[in-house]
């Protein structure tokens, strides 16, 4: 087992809304710089748990998150957290890109410029760092006043994940991220989601479990059990989906 | 089959336009005929002299609508970014239906609380330039900023709302706070539509009539040196429209001179308020949609 201190920790986390609960008790440990992969049915409540880890669930009105997530060691909820500033620290790119309709190098700057007034050169080298990082810099330095609307999907997904990367988020969730995009681009992104580890800790909500065994090194299983998203196990990568013992998990990885 | 339908009621549209200004050109001529381009520039209507200038009047209407507008953009905007960005849902269903109704109350209505509640205001409020009464251009702007503002704020709301709530997402997940996401994601975006709104607001400003007449002081020739003084707003005046809707419309239908200046400041109007109401409509669509 790894030794690394857990930088996530959620504890009973539950989410409901007044008519039901979405997900109940889930307790998770991330360990930082691994990819925690999280898959299950749809409808089980993933995208709900990946959107409490930085609070967007406050944007929903009507939702109610219990229990507790913490991040190295602290709670999120604890009264006196900037919500907006723990956005910046744990990024999050959807399963569509969203794009500004601006340039490409103002779309990167996006979260970055509020954080801090930059000068221009810091702000033109941490453009060029985070579009390298998103291994986007090659195809985009020459049109960086370019509407980032004209760049294929593939490219605006990496956009986003240059965005995000941008306010030098420590943890990065990830909702099915390829799910939009073509072989190719999800090739390219599953191998940056591989470097990124080495300076982030992703959480990856996927159906491919191609996917999962391909990037991943932890992995939970959130299935519906009772009518609520509970979840069912966790652990390595491969012990998960080899777990016949937990009959969702059996049904969810043959049918794949 | 849906091509030649909107070619046909395209066409249909700009042939009722094109026959409404024909009816009032054809009707306006002997004005013309008898003023030339001053008719547009001079200054003193006198009917019974047969001087027709509509300065005044072109004054009138804007003033009074530029002060409605001055008054009801900010406050429009400020209201629309309110309902559509920090009230739930169905609160927001619920205060567009109260603006919408009040969108609805004749101009009448607003004309008799005008007279009730803003004329000795206005007279109270601004008694150190000793307005001669209450009845001003300035009380018939801020009567029409009250009576536009349902239109900013839902067409503003309008354009608010149309921008995907993705993007608000986006920005948000990026630790925007809500303000910020407003002014560097949404009004951005919005631009156009709540440009739009200005200007078909000014469209209906420039075209309200009842309650303007009730307001204004219907005074003829006040044309001051200066057009934006507080000063000057406080004397009554004469928009087009008050004019028009006078008996004066009645006494110069036998006279064919005194008419076809009537039909003229229509025609005038007519122009003012369709051309607001085009661009507004163009400004709504995209560049590239
Ligand atoms: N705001 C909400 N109000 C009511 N129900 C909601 C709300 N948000 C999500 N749900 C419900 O919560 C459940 C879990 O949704 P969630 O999007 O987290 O599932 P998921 O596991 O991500 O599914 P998918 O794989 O299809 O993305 C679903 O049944 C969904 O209908
Ligand atoms: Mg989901």
């Amino acid at each position: 087992m790894d030794k690394r201190p857990n930088i996530l920790q959620t504890s009973q986390l539950s989410v409901s809304v007044p008519s039901r609960t979405l997900v109940r008790d889930v307790t998770v440990g991330i360990t930082e710089n691994q990819v925690f992969g999280l898959i299950g049915p749809s409808g089980a409540g993933k995208s709900t748990v990946l959107r409490a880890l930085n609070r967007m669930t406050d944007l929903v009105p009507g939702l109610k998150v219990t229990g507790d997530v913490q991040l190295h060691g602290r709670s999120i909820f604890a009264p006196g957290t900037d919500a907006n500033a723990l956005r910046a620290k744990v990024g999050m790119l959807f399963q569509q890109p969203v794009v500004f309709p601006a340039s490409i190098v103002d779309n990167v700057l996006f979260g970055a410029r509020r954080l801090q007034s930059l000068s221009k050169s810091v702000q033109a080298e941490l453009a060029e760092s985070a579009l390298q990082e998103a291994a986007l810099w090659s195809e985009v330095k020459d049109r960086l006043k370019a509407p980032a609307a004209k760049l294929s999907v593939g490219q605006q997904q990496r956009l986003c994940l240059a965005r995000a990367l941008a306010t030098k988020p420590e943890v990065i969730l990830m909702d099915e991220p390829t799910s939009a995009l073509d072989p190719r681009s999800t090739e390219a992104i599953e191998a940056l989601i591989k470097r990124l580890k080495s300076r982030h800790t992703i959480v990856l909500v996927t159906h491919n479990l191609r996917q999962a065994r391909n990037v991943g090194d932890q992995l939970a299983f959130i299935g519906v059990r009772d009518g609520v998203g509970q979840l069912l196990c966790e652990g390595t990568v491969e012990s998960v989906l080899n777990r016949t013992d937990v009959a969702e998990v059996d049904e969810y990885v043959c049918c794949q | 089959m849906t091509k030649t339908l909107s070619w046909l009621f395209s066409l249909l549209a700009v042939a009722t336009m094109g026959l409404l200004l024909g009816i009032f050109i054809w009707q306006s001529v002997p004005v013309w005929k008898h003023e030339g381009w001053s008719y547009l520039w001079e200054k003193k209507w006198y009917f019974r002299q047969h001087e027709f200038g509509v300065m005044s009047m072109v004054y009138g209407t804007l003033i009074v609508s530029i002060i409605a507008l001055v008054l009801a953009v900010p406050v429009g905007w400020g209201a629309a970014v309110f309902t559509s960005e920090y009230l739930p849902r169905r609160v927001r269903m619920a205060v567009k239906i109260l603006i919408e109704l009040l969108a609805g109350v004749p101009g009448v209505i607003y004309g008799l609380l005008g007279i009730l509640l803003l004329r000795d205001w206005v007279y109270d409020t601004f008694e150190a330039f000793e307005p001669l009464s209450g009845d001003t251009l300035l009380t018939a702007g801020i009567l029409l900023a009250v009576m536009i503002l349902p239109t900013v704020v839902t067409l503003s709301d309008d354009a608010l709302r149309a921008i995907p709530s993705a993007q608000r997402l986006a920005a948000r997940g990026l630790g925007l706070t809500r303000a910020e996401t407003i002014f560097s994601v949404i009004i951005p975006q919005a631009a156009r539509g709540l440009g739009a709104s200005v200007l078909l607001a000014l469209g209906r400003a420039m075209g309200e009539t009842t309650a303007v007449f009730l307001v204004v002081g219907r005074q003829d020739n006040n044309l001051p040196d200066s057009w934006f003084s507080l000063r000057a707003w406080l004397d009554s005046g004469q928009t087009i429209t008050s004019k028009l809707v006078s008996s004066e419309t009645n006494i110069a239908y036998g006279d064919s001179i005194h008419w076809g200046a009537m039909v003229g400041l229509g025609l005038i109007l007519l122009v003012m308020t369709g051309a607001a109401t085009l661009v507004g409509t163009f400004f709504t669509r995209k560049p590239h949609a």
